[in-house]
């Protein structure tokens, strides 16, 4: 709790403390109408058996304005079901997280495109699906297209675009809409090496611009190069929570005990 | 004072922002992309969504005004303003009822209110039923209705239809996430509502002892109230808009109240 880190500010953004998120789903749960009727009638109105799973036990942290922080943790750990809590789709079932500032959460490149609408197109929707307005959107167009580099693509459907044009496009909107955080899952994985170098590139600066970026990776080179502050998650709860090499470290030692 | 509190209490029913207020650009960019994806390449454009409820219409005329005989004045207007009327409801019905399970890929990345598919999607079919607004008049003059003053009351109507058809949409949408049969039974209870509606026949036809259907009938007095302005010329009721009223308001807080006890667990349910 006590490690002292290099951060830029002492402003809390995002404040994780005790969260605790348990699924529950039905075993056999009528999931139509006929079943429900037949059930009905043989006078049976159990609505299946219930069971619960623990996705993330007792989790906290805080996140400073301006960090850089790296959320690690092997498949199935929690960290997605981390993710769509800060960003607000899930809520959490026990424990609180207040998030102060507006998220562009990059959970999947392209969540909102449209397939058959152009890349330019997709733009205005896509900056309105992560919360952005008009004027946010017409202020940061032309940085989007210049830095997504898809030429005269732009005014081609979507579906006709490569996973890396679509990453492009993608990247360059929620990078480029003046959000105070960012959230980065895994994404970029897709691109060409030049482009991911661009987006490394693109995120180092945004960080020394002042905004707060969350990165979960599996890429421990990413998380050592890049991030101050890495947040390890093992079997649903919090491993490790300190600078980035020793979170590294911890993270590949958790991978090989399993 | 105390009116307009009212009013911004139906803005945000129980607390919940059923309307998207807060999300307008959206609402709006996800209205463009409905219009856009469904008249792009095709000549009509937008009109083409018409020419279905429009032919229908005439085969409506056809077999009720000359080989029925049914005995109703100005058919032409009447046929045409209720059948475009319904093809909304059941057009904002049926979308209404995938929109939300169908956008998952969409809401499970993104934060968003979920009600804002079913809200867009009956936004943009209610934008199809405004440009046929002309086409209704036309018809009326046609069929010589003179057409009066109570023309007034139409954009009220339209708002109340509106409201009661997102109702629908929207608690169609959530039950669609349970009940996956939903769509299957959607068209035939459609079927039936139809009939059950005074669209082809009217109010009048009805026996005294079951005039009731048409009140119990969510759209029912709205649709006679349609019907009364754009095909007869004549004032609604002031009973029949109290029932468009009663219905407006039930849906609105029904959707509300669903909103407030499902909306989270829907969203690890899909």
């Amino acid at each position: 709790m006590s490690t002292s880190l290099p951060l830029s500010s002492d402003q809390v953004v995002i404040r994780v403390s005790q969260v605790t998120k348990r699924f529950r789903y039905w075993i056999d749960q009528p999931s139509s109408i006929k079943t429900l009727l037949v059930r009905l009638l043989q006078c049976d109105l159990s609505f299946g058996e219930r069971k619960e799973f623990t996705a993330l036990d007792d989790v906290s942290f805080d996140i400073r304005k301006g960090e850089f922080v790296g959320i690690m943790g092997r498949n199935g750990a929690g960290k997605s079901t981390l993710l769509k809590l800060i960003c607000g789709i899930y809520s959490p079932t026990c424990g609180t997280i207040s998030v102060k500032e507006p998220i562009a959460p990059l959970i999947e490149l392209g969540a909102g495109f449209h397939p058959d609408l152009s890349g330019y197109e997709n733009i205005f929707l896509n900056a309105s699906v992560l919360g952005f307005g008009k004027k946010a959107t017409l202020s940061a167009l032309n940085h989007i297209l210049e830095f997504a580099e898809l030429g005269d693509h732009i005014h081609m459907p979507t579906k006709k675009y490569s996973s890396g044009m679509m990453v492009r496009l993608g990247f360059s909107i929620a990078a480029h809409l003046n959000a105070p955080i960012i959230l980065i899952d895994e994404v970029l994985a897709v691109g060409d090496a030049g482009f991911q170098a661009k987006c490394i590139q693109k995120i180092q600066d945004l960080h020394k611009a002042g905004r707060t970026i969350i990165l979960i990776t599996h890429s421990p080179e990413a998380v050592r190069n890049y991030c101050q502050r890495c947040i390890v998650i093992s079997n649903c709860r919090k491993l490790f929570d300190g600078p980035a090499s020793a979170g590294v470290d911890a993270y590949l030692e958790s991978v090989q005990l399993a | 004072m105390q009116g307009w509190s009212f009013i911004s209490y139906f803005q945000r029913p129980l607390g919940v922002d059923l309307f998207c207020f807060g999300k307008k650009y959206l609402v709006f960019n996800l209205v463009a992309r409905n219009l856009k994806i469904k008249y792009r390449r095709s000549i009509l454009g937008i009109l083409w969504t018409l020419v279905g409820p429009f032919s229908m219409a005439m085969v409506y005329y056809l077999v009720f005004n000359h080989f029925l005989k049914i005995k109703i004045p100005h058919y032409l207007s009447y046929i045409l303003s209720g059948t475009l009327a319904f093809s909304f409801f059941s057009q904002s019905l049926s979308e209404g009822t995938e929109s939300i399970v169908g956008n998952w890929g969409l809401s499970s990345k993104v934060p968003m209110p979920l009600q804002v598919f079913p809200y867009a999607g009956t936004l943009t079919n209610l934008i199809t039923l405004l440009l046929s607004l002309p086409i209704l008049l036309l018809a009326a003059w046609i069929s010589k209705v003179s057409l009066g003053p109570s023309l007034f009351c139409l954009p009220f109507y339209f708002l109340a239809f509106f409201l009661i058809t997102y109702g629908f949409s929207f608690l169609l949408g959530v039950a669609f996430v349970y009940f996956r049969d939903l769509r299957h039974l959607l068209s035939i209870i459609l079927q039936v509502w139809f009939y059950g509606t005074p669209v082809v026949y009217s109010e009048a036809m009805i026996p005294e002892n079951l005039k009731w259907i048409i009140h119990a009938n969510p759209i029912g007095d709205i649709i006679v109230g349609i019907h009364q302005i754009l095909a007869e010329g004549s004032w609604p009721s002031l009973a029949s808009v109290l029932i468009c009223g009663f219905w407006v308001v039930l849906l609105t807080f029904g959707s509300a109240f669903v909103h407030k006890k499902f909306i989270s667990l829907i969203v690890e349910q899909i």
